[in-house]
């Protein structure tokens, strides 16, 4: 079984335990050996820093929006590798889902692909009051300056598929529609790494 | 007082562990800062620092602390863009 075949699935599985984190400390306790890995490999100090800290927010949004109140499974699967100087990276979850998330706070949206658009561009939370919501903003961000790869990030019917670096005047161009929705967050990276001189 | 954010952790992730952080710093080691002295957050020897992290720790202490919370420059890009992305500047 793929992540995404899981994140799809009417009836889920555990993924495989190397992939699966059921809780938050399961999670970060994978997440926090992310960036000294991929340092250990030779990859080029900063650009590990940044492309850790993007997955971390990705990670860590499962939790965050989540919790406890999962529907069936859950936690994540995070899944990552580096083959031929590309980072693959897949962060799933089995959770609401951005639309759901956000129509609590922001009522006039109406799809999932209104939901992402805003999730990507602006400062909000499916956590309001609380003054959060930069997660999203930051990845797309940071993939802005990012040379080489592809990022595909589907919640619901919605799907953003682009190659980086990304441009963040044309986020609602990269948003489609999906051939097979989903209803939590599927994430996937892949990331021509820079290495050490 | 220059505090050495690094001695949170190497990866810094999510809102509770930086709001622990935060009021940890407080209650151990900022009860004891003087009138008037700045407190500088330095955060060179870290790893990764994420939004999620970087905003509840650095808020706390902005409200508690205001124009005496300085940042210490840093060329780590997951700081830079950190503090961007919650409005934070570097001092100097």
């Amino acid at each position: 079984m793929t992540a995404f075949e899981w994140a799809k699935t009417e009836t889920p599985t555990e993924p495989p335990a190397e992939f699966y984190c059921k809780t938050s400390d399961v999670w970060q306790g994978r997440f926090t050996k992310v960036a000294p890995l991929l340092i250990k490999q030779g990859v080029d100090h900063k650009f590990a820093a940044l492309i850790t800290a993007v997955i971390g927010e990705l990670g860590d949004n499962c939790f965050a929006h989540n919790s406890p109140n999962w529907i069936d499974l859950p936690g994540c699967w995070f899944q990552w590798a580096v083959d031929a100087g590309e980072l693959q990276c897949i962060i799933a979850d089995r959770g609401r889902g951005i639309f759901s998330s956000l129509k609590r706070v922001r009522p006039e949206l109406h799809t999932d692909s209104e939901a992402l658009l805003v999730a990507l561009t602006e400062r909000v939370s499916g956590r309001a009051p609380e003054k959060r919501g930069n997660g999203l903003k930051f990845a797309v961000d940071a993939l802005h300056s990012i040379a080489v790869g592809s990022v595909l990030l589907q919640s619901g019917t919605a799907r953003m598929g682009a190659e980086l670096p990304l441009d963040q005047s044309r986020i609602e161009a990269y948003i489609g529609v999906a051939e097979m929705p989903l209803r939590g967050v599927y994430c996937e990276l892949h990331i021509q790494m820079k290495y050490e001189n | 007082m220059r505090i050495d954010i690094s001695k949170f952790g190497e990866s810094l992730l999510s809102r509770p562990a930086g709001r622990e952080a935060a009021l940890a710093l407080q209650a151990n080691v900022l009860r004891d800062l003087k009138e008037g002295e700045v407190v500088e957050l330095d955060f060179g020897k870290v790893l990764v620092l994420t939004p999620s992290w970087g905003d509840e720790f650095i808020t706390f202490l902005r409200e508690q602390y205001g124009d005496r919370l300085k940042i210490v420059a840093s060329t780590n890009p997951s700081v830079q863009l950190t503090l961007k992305t919650i409005g934070e500047k570097v001092s100097a």
